[in-house]
């Protein structure tokens, strides 16, 4: 099977089975190193992809779903303000996660304060557990989001 | 703190993960698995296998080959009995890894099948593999002549170590003899050993590449070497490089967990409720396969009646075998028996009735009154402190005089209506470091070399999963030695590279990794006034002269340093559901300097996490590890939204001399026992058990009515 989509703003197609896994599809033929892979039941979290503007775990979608999607990982967000801001904000908070999840508590937080921008605690304590790795508190994540949404508000409003 | 730049650099690391090798030629490796808890096996039937394809079992192992962590073995593949559901007995090695799967259902296995045990209420006293004992004081006589006796039982479950990248490893018999492997691991000469016995070469002829872990918990201690073994082997016969990755279900089913234990009190109470001796006898599920026994029953012996002192006391540890997959070291390995530690004091404090803060205040030790092992504490003990500062930022003394009249005054059953509350506090130490003299026996080196461009090299094979620790590193040889900070580099981890500098394990980076590199700046220092670069340092582990323990009485001072905490839990328990909800964690903390409050926070809080998951959530549904586990079930602490959570460090008597200690266990010591406090105070439960999850609380409610 033949599959196009757009991956990071650029017309990509590879070769694939329908049923193989977004996720691996993205590592194996286009070279997308930021997402972890290692449960590959859409429980851990590092492989988030922004799917058409939704946040998924890209190890448990099959390929003929991503046929003319809009996909996106942090490498799309590479060189613009928008992970200046989400830096900032893990910056601010001192959250450093681990190389396992980090990027996909970058993209997390974007997808977030993207689509709300003043998001509400209780609701990020929800959505923080997306990523369940071990390597921060899922408090501290709370903190970094908030502070990278302060930071975009703070660019929005120049 | 993490800088902007570092930021930065996280979210661009590519690094390798073993998994993530491809090169040409290169085949997979699937293993071959015991359906059977313990039985011999009589034969194994493989299908016809294609030409590429081959199986290996453990006849083609050398004699000599096993995997051995100071003491306790552990096969490589089984030969004849295997003890364990999940345990290897063969591998597939071939080019296509679902060809191999395939294949894989095909092999069938005749068994002649043994009573397997399951657990430590149906293990005989045959299943014990090795006991430690310690007498402190005259407990025979003390109970002799006790007014009566307190007696509790109580016990502590498995749990799974979750780490983010599942086992994986890459190896490449060369034709030159090397062989190369590629792991994540806590321990790159351990996988160095186990590769080089397995293969029957010289160790110097393996190369252990050594990705860096994520938080690991210690799941990558032995295990990877169990792994690199196999990939090892299946190159060495195949003649290809070969990757073996186990995927997330085949991880959780056989790779070790946290051990179960069931721990057994009586206390020799005078008439008026003080306790004059205690015996305490502590059992756990080493699996079947016991590893790193001795250190596992030294730190649980020696943390078996917690911070508190007593007169006599008899403490006995036991290791028994049973028919679980190794249940081996995990981060925080005597938390057990702080919490059992806890549980004993707090049927203490009810026999007298005593206020928790001031009967804790009463016992506790001091450098004037030691422990049930002679321990000397040095300078002033910081727990009273600790335990103040604990209980004035979450209102202990208001919240606890509140929820006892609540419960009390409560008019109707636990789960009709209201809704329950309860606090508690409880104390834990964490010991740095292998405990009485074996770190002496533990390899740690580390070695500096300025070279002759300005650039400082640290090599080590130590891997510490807080990357906070590794900046800390650069910082301080950068600050010691007066070099800017881009040119210190951390040696790439491999074992042709950087000296062994033993596990990663018990806070060891910190308390004995950090202190070697302070060393060897200060010798570099001292030789860079008279000798030109380059100038190279090597620093080995020497035990403190302070640190004095008796290896055949068991007593003394067990670790080169302890660090201390006090913390308090508040739960609210659901009237419906019973599920307690934790409503605060307040930690107070004491672990000398401290490099980077940031970083050290967020481990404090991340272990408060794991802490909380374990005590009260059932951490691996498959007990009997009999059938694949659902993942992701019970691994999340029992929060609705992240409670307040409270952490201090009371260091502003440290100077810069103090020595900075580890933390990453603490909470393990103390925040399970706070909230076993917390919710027997809530629910009016006399003794409890981890986890101590909804059906837990209703059951005991149940046995109490």
């Amino acid at each position: 099977m033949r599959v196009r989509f757009t991956l990071n703003g650029k017309e990509t197609h590879v070769e694939c089975d329908p049923g193989d896994r977004l996720g691996f599809v993205l590592r194996e033929h286009c070279n997308v190193r930021s997402l972890r892979l290692d449960c590959a039941i859409g429980r851990c979290g590092s492989c988030l992809v922004l799917f058409e503007g939704l946040i998924v775990n890209s190890c448990i979608v099959p390929m003929f779903r991503a046929v003319g999607a809009d996909i996106m990982t942090v490498e799309g967000l590479y060189g613009t303000q928008s992970l200046v801001d989400v830096e900032r904000g893990f910056e601010r908070a001192s959250f450093e996660p681990c190389q396992y999840c980090a990027c996909a508590k970058a993209l997390l937080t974007h997808a977030i304060i993207s689509e709300t921008a003043e998001p509400r605690r209780q609701e990020l304590a929800v959505q923080a557990q997306t990523v369940r790795c071990r390597c921060t508190s899922y408090r501290q994540f709370v903190e970094a989001i908030e502070l990278a949404a302060e930071h975009r508000r703070a660019n929005d409003e120049r | 703190m993490p800088t902007a730049r570092h930021i930065r650099g996280l979210l661009r690391t590519r690094q390798l993960s073993p998994a993530d090798i491809r090169v040409d030629g290169m085949s997979s490796v699937v293993v071959v698995r015991s359906e059977k808890a313990h039985a011999r096996i009589i034969r194994v039937h493989p299908p016809e296998l294609p030409p590429d394809v081959r199986l290996i079992d453990g006849s083609m192992l050398p004699a000599r080959a096993t995997l051995r962590v100071y003491g306790d073995t552990v096969p490589i593949l089984a030969k004849e009995t295997v003890r364990y559901v999940g345990e290897p007995i063969a591998l597939l090695v071939g080019p296509d890894r679902e060809q191999l799967f395939a294949l894989r259902d095909q092999i069938s296995v005749v068994y002649e099948e043994y009573e397997p045990t399951f657990s430590l209420d149906t293990a005989d006293g045959s299943a014990v593999v090795a006991t430690i004992e310690r007498v402190s004081g005259n407990p025979d006589e003390a109970f002799e002549h006790a007014t009566r006796t307190l007696e509790r039982d109580c016990s502590t479950g498995i749990q799974e170590h979750f780490y983010p990248e599942s086992h994986s490893a890459y190896a490449n018999f060369r034709r030159d003899g090397r062989i190369e492997v590629t792991c994540t691991t806590q321990w790159p000469y351990h996988v160095r050993r186990t590769v080089a016995e397995t293969a029957a070469v010289a160790a110097a002829r393996v190369k252990v590449y050594a990705v860096e872990p994520g938080p690991a918990l210690d799941g990558k201690l032995w295990y990877p070497s169990l792994v690199a073994a196999h990939a090892a082997l299946a190159s060495r016969q195949s003649g290809r490089p070969c990757l073996l990755r186990l995927d997330r279900s085949e991880d959780l089913l056989v790779t070790p967990k946290r051990a179960t234990t069931r721990i057994r009190q009586r206390a020799a109470l005078d008439a008026e409720g003080h306790a004059k001796a205690i015996d305490i006898d502590i059992r756990y599920d080493a699996g079947a396969y016991p590893v790193l026994t001795d250190e596992t029953l030294r730190r649980l012996m020696i943390a078996a009646v917690g911070a508190y002192r007593v007169a006599a006391a008899h403490v006995r540890v036991s290791a028994l075998r049973t028919n679980t997959v190794p249940t081996g070291p995990m981060t925080g390995i005597e938390a057990p028996a702080w919490f059992a530690a806890e549980e004993l004091a707090a049927g203490l404090i009810r026999e007298t009735q005593s206020d928790p803060v001031e009967w804790k205040r009463r016992h506790v030790i001091t450098p004037e009154a030691s422990n049930h092992i002679d321990e000397q504490l040095s300078g002033r003990s910081p727990v009273l402190r600790l335990m103040d500062e604990a209980a004035q930022a979450s209102d202990f003394h208001r919240k606890f005089s509140a929820f006892e009249l609540q419960r009390k005054n409560r008019t109707t059953a636990l789960g009709a209506v209201e809704v329950a509350r309860g606090v508690g506090m409880a104390i834990g130490s964490q010991g740095m470091g292998f405990s009485g003299r074996t770190e002496e026996q533990v390899a740690g080196n580390v070695q500096l070399q300025l070279d002759d461009e300005g650039v400082v090299w640290l090599y080590t094979s130590s891997r510490p999963a807080s990357a906070g620790l590794q900046s800390y590193w650069k910082q301080l040889i950068s600050e010691r030695l007066g070099i800017e900070p881009d040119n210190v580099r951390l040696a790439s981890c491999d074992t042709d590279t950087v000296p062994d500098s033993g596990p990663t394990v018990f806070s060891r980076a910190l308390s004995v990794h950090t202190r070697l590199i302070e060393q060897a700046c200060n010798a570099i220092l001292s030789r860079r006034a008279v000798q030109r670069p380059p100038i190279t340092v090597r620093r080995s582990y020497r035990r403190p002269k302070r640190q004095q323990w008796d290896h055949e009485t068991q007593s003394g001072t067990p670790y080169p340093g302890r660090s201390w905490a006090a913390a308090v839990v508040e739960v609210e328990v659901d009237p419906m559901t019973f599920e307690a909800i934790v409503r605060g964690v307040w930690i107070a903390i004491d672990a000398g300097r401290i490099l980077d409050p940031a970083s050290a926070r967020q481990t404090v809080l991340s272990t408060i996490n794991h802490a909380l998951g374990w005590a009260a959530r059932r951490q691996v549904p498959a007990m009997h590890m009999s059938r694949p586990v659902e993942t992701g079930v019970g691994f999340d602490p029992p929060f609705r939204y992240e409670p307040p959570l409270y952490v201090g460090f009371a260091d502003d008597h440290h100077t810069e001399k103090t020595p900075a200690l580890g933390l990453g266990e603490l909470p393990w010591f103390c925040v399970p026992a706070a909230y076993a406090h917390a919710l027997a105070q809530a629910t009016g439960i006399d003794s409890i058990s981890l986890p101590a999850g909804p059906l837990p609380v209703y059951e005991a409610l149940e046995r109490e009515r």
